[in-house]
């Protein structure tokens, strides 16, 4: 998995549009999906991030 | 750098003309940012569609290029057009020279054929995979503000691009559910482990039910069959006893009432028939007088109705026949008879009836000879002719005359009748008087009919008890036991002794006993269907168990019920995304956005066209947009300036379209490279070009740009100009 989030970018359309989201979940999953993330890092992160994983 | 040649022959009728490049400047140009300006007709318009041609360019694929649909159009009646023969060849070289592209058309070629050189290794470029890593861009200045919608094109298909990834994540969420459905898993284990144990108990339950109900069953079904044999055996015996009885006591007395019940109804038989003679003999007289004279026969019709509604049993019963009535009807009707044969006209009817048939008789004889009578001119045949006509005139008397015969015949005949019916009423009396001085007569008869209703009851019975008999030596039950009635009866008390607790139920009758055995039948068979069900189940849950303890642990196993919230959410971002998707249909048609969300989607579509476009020159100067409004169709700038886009220049606009192309791939599919294509560039002056330049060259730094050609028209030479 990348932990370095900061070298990838969220997608400049992907950014405004979780501004329209009002699911924090949902809008987290919106930027992991816009920055090219594989299915089993999202997973690990929306894991970690919501779901108390360490 | 691009090098390109092309020839062009074209059957033009009066000549096939060739077309090749003009100037050999126009055949090789650096780049990769440059200016190309030519007087007009010089084939400029021809090299860009023949370059873009050779690039796919008139594919239909909005996401491989973006070519202005005018210029398309062009670009396809190049490749289609039957009265000319393309060839060309065009090669493309990175400003860094690791890449090349080369294109070749031959004349006989429908298509194009498109390689890549990177680093000397060659490879086929398909449509399919050009796409992918080149972006051809051509365009001219046409309406440009309102190309700007299509960068919404863009939008949706990256809210597009976002919703397959989502679609796929979902998938991967699925399948790691499925994997944990089938991991070990503590919990489950010992849920099966407690549903198997009750499974266990429930099924000794069952059994020790079904056993004591089986039990029950075979005890009643011995005493019921037992009971029923013995029952029916005794019956039989009874029935047989009966028959026994009744052939002793009544065997003389059935012979002699036999015969003379046959002597009876043959005298009966007797009386029937001159009877109906002479009911028969009667009706047909009244018909035929009723012919004749119907006044006369209606004054003697009530006594002659008496004597035809005259009842067959009524003679019978009382042996008497009013033979006094029906003489003084036969007398009247002789009277009638006679007083109708006296009257002259019927019979000298009668009479020359007779005369005349003799006479043809004769005539007829001795119609074939040579003959005539004397004193007569008419011949034998005319004479049979004048008889038969007479004849014919007679014919009504003659018909009744015969009827007064024929009533006659039948009064002798019914008279004779009467008299035999008189006798045999007599001899029947005689007969029926000696049969009613029989002894015990019809208790004998009755007696009689006892034996044959015995014979059947038995017969009943015997299939009956063979039934009972069926089942027990079924049941294996020894013979001895029930062949003889005294070892059925010490049977039969055995069993009330042991089992006081069916009393009851040995007390019924035959049909209660046998429901009792019924209901307890079907109760078995329903516990059996529900433990052979339970088996399966137990069956199941233990094959469960084993695949249960052998799988192994999901590292995931724990999150379960969050992975489950997480496809929610995965499901609640793909709503909200196709509700993106609509929305930005309605701002690509202008609709008015009513709804709060659409207003909001809108302001942060504006807000991403701002920032695909940084700056762009309005009057002169340069604005930073803040948001580009397609919808209200206002450009908003942080100099808090507001532009109504209607009036923006051909030329701002087509640098501000331009722009926002070039900077589209800061977002989607960024490995692209780029190759533009820029038609009529004079319409942007230095200012408005400024920004698609400082572009280009970012983009030429970020290694992204192949080549880009802008076209100008100059009154007086050819001149290729590098802009970098």
């Amino acid at each position: 998995m990348i932990d370095d989030e900061e070298i990838l970018e969220t997608e400049t359309l992907a950014q405004l549009l979780t501004e329209l989201l009002g699911d924090p979940k949902e809008k987290r999953l919106l930027e992991l999906l816009s920055k090219g993330y594989s299915h089993e890092d999202i997973l690990e992160k929306l894991l970690s991030e919501f779901g108390g994983k360490e | 750098m691009l090098e390109i040649d092309y020839k062009i022959i074209r059957d033009e009728k009066d000549e096939r003309k060739t077309y090749v490049p003009e100037d050999p400047a126009i055949q090789k140009m650096n780049g990769p940012i440059v200016c190309f300006q030519a007087p007009n007709g010089m084939g400029k318009s021809t090299l860009l569609n023949i370059i873009s041609a050779a690039l796919y360019g008139h594919r239909d694929d909005p996401t491989a290029h973006r070519i202005s649909p005018t210029l398309q159009n062009k670009i396809k009646w190049l490749m289609e057009r039957k009265d000319q023969k393309l060839s060309y060849e065009l090669s493309l070289t990175s400003p860094d020279g690791k890449t090349q592209l080369i294109s070749r058309k031959g004349e006989g070629d429908n298509d194009v054929s498109v390689e890549e050189i990177i680093d000397g290794k060659r490879q086929c470029l398909p449509f399919p995979i050009f796409k992918e890593k080149y972006f051809l861009i051509y365009e001219i200045p046409e309406n440009p503000v309102e190309k700007l919608k299509d960068i919404t094109t863009e939008v949706l298909t990256k809210q597009g691009d976002y919703l397959s990834k989502l679609k796929d994540f979902r998938t991967y969420m699925s399948d790691i559910q499925n994997e944990i459905g089938k991991a070990r898993d503590e919990d489950k284990i010992t849920s099966v482990e407690g549903e198997l144990k009750e499974l266990k108990q429930e099924l000794e339950s069952l059994n020790a039910t079904i056993a004591s109900t089986d039990d029950k069953l075979i005890i009643l079904t011995k005493y019921y069959n037992l009971r029923g044999y013995r029952d029916y055996s005794t019956k039989v015996l009874e029935l047989n006893q009966k028959i026994r009885d009744l052939k002793v006591n009544g065997a003389t007395e059935i012979v002699k009432t036999k015969q003379k019940t046959i002597q009876s109804n043959s005298q009966r038989r007797a009386v029937e028939i001159e009877f109906n003679d002479i009911l028969n003999n009667l009706t047909q007289i009244k018909e035929k007088m009723s012919i004749i004279n119907s006044d006369e026969i209606e004054r003697i019709n009530p006594k002659l109705t008496s004597v035809l509604n005259l009842k067959l049993n009524q003679i019978l019963e009382t042996h008497i026949i009013d033979r006094e009535n029906i003489s003084y009807v036969l007398d009247y009707l002789e009277q009638m008879i006679i007083k109708h044969q006296d009257e002259d006209e019927l019979k000298n009817a009668v009479t020359a009836d007779s005369f005349y048939n003799d006479i043809i008789a004769i005539l007829e004889e001795y119609e074939s000879r040579n003959v005539s009578i004397p004193g007569i001119t008419s011949s034998l045949s005319d004479l049979i002719q004048l008889l038969n006509k007479e004849i014919k005139k007679n014919n009504g008397y003659v018909k009744i005359s015969e009827s007064l015969i024929k009533c006659q015949e039948l009064i002798t005949l019914i008279r004779s009748s009467l008299t035999k019916l008189k006798t045999n009423l007599d001899s029947l009396k005689i007969v029926e008087a000696n049969l009613s001085s029989l002894d015990n007569t019809d208790e004998e008869i009755s007696e009689n009919n006892k034996k044959d209703q015995y014979s059947e009851q038995i017969k009943t019975k015997k299939y009956i008890r063979d039934k009972y008999k069926a089942v027990l030596e079924e049941s294996g039950i020894d013979k001895a036991d029930f062949e003889d009635m005294d070892n059925i009866r010490s049977a039969l008390k055995k069993l009330e002794v042991d089992h006081p607790e069916y009393k009851i139920i040995f007390q019924q009758d035959e049909d209660e006993f046998g429901k009792i055995i019924s209901q307890l039948t079907d109760d078995i068979k329903k516990q059996k269907d529900n433990r052979d069900s339970k088996k399966k189940s137990f069956t199941r849950k233990e094959g469960l168990l084993v695949d249960l303890q052998s799988a192994k642990p999901h590292k995931y196993q724990i999150y379960s019920n969050v992975i489950d919230g997480l496809r929610n959410v995965a499901e609640g971002l793909d709503a909200d995304l196709i509700r993106f998707n609509k929305t930005i249909e309605k701002i690509k048609s202008d609709d008015l956005l009513k709804s709060e969300e659409d207003i909001h989607y809108n302001d942060c579509i504006s807000r991403y066209l701002a920032k695909r476009i940084p700056q762009f020159p309005y009057n002169g100067i340069f604005y930073e947009p803040t948001k580009i409004d397609l919808n209200k169709k206002i450009i908003y700038t942080t100099t808090g300036k507001e532009i109504n886009t209607s009036d923006i220049s051909t030329g701002q606009g087509m640098s501000m379209y331009i722009h926002s192309l070039l900077a589209s791939d800061v977002d989607y599919n960024r490995e692209r490279k780029y190759i533009v294509i820029f038609d009529e560039a004079h319409t942007m002056d230095r200012k408005s070009f400024l920004p698609i330049k400082n572009e280009l060259i970012k983009m030429n730094n970020n290694n992204q740009l192949m080549f880009a050609l802008f076209v100008k028209p100059n009154s007086d030479y050819i001149r290729v100009l590098d802009l970098v």
